[in-house]
């Protein structure tokens, strides 16, 4: 659709929203497309394209917010959901205590064109199998695989806001992932390896070795045989090498998560109240922003159309700030942070992150292994959860023994667990990588909203304690 | 009347996707529909976030032979339908083939829908707002330790219907409506959260739900550390068993990781997997239940399934792709992901897992041991558990001690360890308090023995 037909649907949103009584109107549009593809043993298993466009509204009266959605982009479908929104806003408002208001801000009048060699959109079909065949072809060079899966998925599309202060706003998400795995039997159990990369980036990205598909499927092979062998995580408390991977999920899951103002404002987050505070070591530095040189999630824009920047939540251990959207910024008397996001056009923007991080350190790689001298070294991880009193589960599906500072075997999947506060008072070492990623194949989940993309990552951590569970 | 509104208009869209592949030229294809209305209100001290809306869509399958193309789009425009399944075409003739796609449904007879509260269909929103003005006012108690409780209510109202160019033509409807609570409390030093929930086909009471999730939340401070790491049984309360087993049980009953050789009970058909007295059945017929739906996501007919009998492994659940590779059909278990299940092509998944309950209540099961750790609500993690090998370490945030059949103080969060289908012979005792859970298995107390206790 045209960015111009689009822009005047929404400005009549905003419109009718004010004549019908409120205090502020956000229209948004996004026409995003999806595609994926799953190869799995050798077979296509998944081959699709979905197409996510649609308005959504949300209205404003005296603070009070509501949100209504529709995929009809007519004048006539719009004018329905401007009307639900504010019927659900004027509802609600008996209700409120909290006040969503604003600060007056100028109009934004803006359009930002993410830019690479070769977009995926470009590329064939066959083109994107082949890259999943490589990996495939190379995982089962390393090691004698039961069963094989190659995935690939992109996002790219518009993305176009328009609020009360007459902004207009146009940016293109884009983002590409691409995994390989392979799963080995062994007589008594099963075991698996993984790699993948995912990014706001062109098919250029591939051309790296680090990066070919080749390398992956290498890798996760490698790391399937090896696990085959493996020996379980001894239970208790060790010291840790936290790797990037799993650094980035505790950097975004546990404390990006209890940042988010609408936890923080209520009270309900444990770090509410606590701007000031040394809650960490010197050695964490946390950092969210919307663009970052190393990758990630490109994100210029959230969906309050607040430019993204560069927002340092702990520095040295100290915690600065939260991330906020335009309401809890102006209530807590800072700027918003960019940080209202919503994974469609069918729910509101609530406060998320965009690319989250520890900030690298100044050790090697090495020089950490011998920090550590005996314990784990956490490389990969399936994911984690957490819980708003700051308690966390992270799965390590990759890892191995530190013994006399070398990293000697692999160990069995291991859980890392703990609460966050005393985590970070144990970070002792940071070391000088950097590496940050997104992915297509899960994201952030809150309220509903999953898998928003959002970028994490850093360095690899010194961590003097935490508590494995295993057998 | 709205339902069956809904309904007619879903079969109109079906059947013109039906049209249009015919005009396109198209071999064969399938066309799954959905249009659900939602309002949601949540509440969190004094803040509050809102959405009414309508979710539609359309999931296009089309096979070339045995070439499969998938193509979604949101809403029932004739354009986008038209590009929706164009595009599923055109993936499919770009792709190789499967020899193992047998074909959509063809015909299918559908069962009971779960019962329909028109009631549901017809509340306001000021009611709904009434609602959650009564959970606020008994969730302001006068306690200090209490942090706040975030609050959430909503109803979803409507269905979907599937038709396959091989003459299948069905719906479904479905009417929801649900409370949840999380409370925060705080002690000294320490915090804890708790959930108290309802939810079900019909309008519900929901009051007590607010002051459930804080009670739960209060009991447990004042927790000490474990402070050692243990083997001795853990008894597992209904909501927090049907977490310990739900997403394993869901994996390890797959009848699609069976074909593709990844599924860890797959050499374990009509062998014993589990302790003698386990009987364990998929269910999605029962109309007082959440989960039953005339037909699945392929438009199967959805049936009882017996899984486990006297812990002998007896069935896979299957959808109408890899049921006939087995050789065993499909159970009427294809599900595809909410909210929005149009861009997600079917995967098997149960409709309602059912653990037969035992004799004894909670009280005695606790009565019954000298040594145990007892978890409540929801442990954390199990999502990440190893589902190839079984193996799974959780964290219980909600976990007590057991002396003597008593139990004697909260426990700071414990890391729990074991694998999942040792703990099926490990049973030591399945109770007799089923509840009705919004979640793919329905269980009663159980007790385990040699789980890892670590804290």
């Amino acid at each position: 659709m045209e960015n111009d037909y689009v822009f005047d649907l929404l400005h009549k949103a905003v419109d009718q929203g004010h004549k019908l009584g409120a205090d502020f109107v956000e229209a948004r549009y996004d026409d995003l497309t999806l595609t994926t593809i799953n190869y799995t043993n050798e077979k296509v298993r998944e081959s699709s394209t979905k197409q996510r466009r649609g308005i959504g509204v949300m209205t404003y009266v005296k603070g009070s917010p509501g949100y209504s959605f529709t995929p009809d982009i007519t004048s006539e479908a719009i004018q329905e959901t401007t009307k639900r929104s504010l019927g659900i806003a004027k509802a609600t408002e008996p209700l409120l205590t909290f006040k969503h208001i604003y600060d007056d801000r100028s109009s934004i009048k803006d359009s930002i064109v993410k830019k690479v060699k070769i977009h995926p959109k470009e590329v064939e079909f066959d083109e994107k199998l082949d890259m999943l065949k490589r990996g495939i072809a190379n995982a089962k060079d390393q090691v004698d695989a039961q069963s094989t899966t190659g995935m690939w998925g992109e996002l790219w599309g518009d993305k176009l806001f328009v609020n009360s202060e007459q902004s207009e706003i146009y940016w293109t998400p884009l983002l590409f992932d691409l995994r390989i795995m392979a799963v080995a039997m062994t007589e008594t159990s099963q075991a698996r390896g993984s790699d993948g990369v995912g990014q706001s980036q062109g098919m250029e990205y591939f051309d790296i070795e680090a990066h070919s598909p080749e390398t992956l499927g290498t890798n996760a092979g490698k790391w399937c045989k090896e696990q085959i062998d493996a020996v379980s995580a001894p239970p208790g408390k060790h010291r840790a090498l936290v790797g990037p991977r799993m650094a980035g999920v505790l950097a975004h899951e546990s404390f990006g998560h209890l940042s988010e103002t609408d936890f923080v404002i209520t009270g309900m987050s444990p770090i509410s109240d606590r701007v000031g505070e040394q809650l960490g070591t010197e050695h964490a530095t946390i950092i969210d922003e919307g663009i970052t040189k190393e990758g990630g999630f490109f994100l210029p824009y959230d969906d309050q159309g607040t430019k993204t920047g560069k927002t340092v939540l702990m520095d040295k251990g100290m915690l600065l700030g939260y991330l906020h959207d335009r309401s809890t910024a102006n209530k807590m008397n800072t700027e918003p942070t960019g940080n209202s996001r919503a994974i469609t056009f069918m729910f509101p923007s609530i406060p998320r992150m965009k690319n989250t991080y520890f900030k690298p350190g100044n050790i090697s790689f090495d020089e950490a292994v011998e920090q550590v001298g005996d314990g784990l070294y956490t490389a990969g991880t399936s994911g984690g959860q957490t819980d708003l009193d700051g308690t966390f589960l992270f799965k390590c599906s990759r890892g191995y023994l530190i013994e006399n500072g070398e990293i000697t075997k692999p160990i069995k999947d291991a859980a890392l667990s703990g609460q966050i506060l005393e985590f970070i008072q144990q970070i002792s070492g940071v070391t000088n990588e950097m590496d940050i990623f997104t992915s297509y194949f899960g994201g952030c989940g809150k309220g509903g909203q999953y898998p928003l993309p959002v970028g994490l990552g850093g360095p690899s951590l010194v961590v003097d304690e935490v508590l494995v569970g295993g057998e | 009347m709205v339902l069956e509104k809904i309904r007619s208009e879903l079969l109109e869209v079906a059947d013109l996707a039906l049209k249009y592949s015919k005009d396109l030229a198209v071999p064969t294809a399938e066309a799954f529909i959905i249009k659900n209305s939602l309002t949601e209100i949540k509440y969190s001290k004094g803040k509050t976030e809102c959405r009414d809306g309508m979710v539609q869509g359309i999931g296009i399958r089309v096979a070339v032979g045995k070439q499969v193309g998938f193509a979604t789009c949101a809403g029932f425009a004739s354009e986008s339908l038209k590009t929706t399944i164009e595009n599923a075409h055109k993936i499919a003739k770009n792709s190789p083939e499967d020899p193992r796609f047998s074909g959509f449904v063809a015909e299918s007879k559908p069962g009971k829908e779960g019962n329909l509260d028109v009631n549901i269909v017809n509340l306001e929103t000021a009611s709904l707002i009434g609602q959650m003005a009564e959970l606020i006012k008994e969730s302001n108690i006068d306690d200090q330790r209490l942090v706040g409780a975030d609050l959430e209510i909503g109803t979803e109202w409507g269905g979907y219907a599937v038709a396959t160019t091989e003459g299948c033509l069905v719906s479904s409807m479905h009417t929801t409506h649900y409370g949840t609570a999380y409370a925060v409390t705080m002690g000294q030093d320490e915090r804890s959260t708790a959930f108290g929930f309802k939810a079900g086909l019909t309008l519900q009471d929901l009051s007590g739900i607010g002051t459930s999730a804080i009670e739960k939340a209060l009991k447990h401070l004042g927790s000490s550390p474990l402070g050692e790491t243990v083997k001795i049984p853990t008894i597992w309360e209904p909501i927090s068993a049907s977490m310990l087993l739900s997403t394993t049980f869901t994996v390890g009953l797959n009848g699609g990781t069976v074909v593709e050789k990844r599924n860890p009970l797959m050499s374990k058909l009509n062998e014993q997997i589990a302790n003698k007295d386990f009987q364990l059945y998929d269910d999605g017929t029962n109309p007082e239940k959440l989960s039953c739906e005339a037909v699945d996501a392929e438009g199967s007919t959805v049936r009882k399934t017996e899984i486990i009998k006297d812990g002998v492994l007896k069935n896979f659940l299957f959808d109408n792709f890899y049921g006939p590779v087995f050789g065993a059909g499909s159970t009427g278990n294809a599900r595809r992901n909410p909210p929005t299940e149009y861009e997600s092509l079917p995967t098997i998944g149960p409709n309602k897992l059912v653990i037969q309950p035992g004799t004894k209540n909670l009280d005695e099961i606790i009565a019954g041991f000298d040594d145990a750790i007892y978890i409540e609500g929801f442990p954390m993690g199990m999502g990440h558990s190893n589902m190839i090998t079984g193996d799974f370490s959780v964290t219980a945030t909600n976990a007590y001690l057991v002396k003597n059949g008593e139990i004697v103080h909260p426990l700071k969060p414990v890391s729990i360890a074991g694998n999942f289908f040792k703990s099926l012979n490990d049973l030591e005792h399945v109770g007799s308090d089923t509840i009705d859970l919004p979640f793919p298995l329905e269980s009663s107390t159980l007790a385990i023995n040699n789980h890892t206790i670590s804290g």
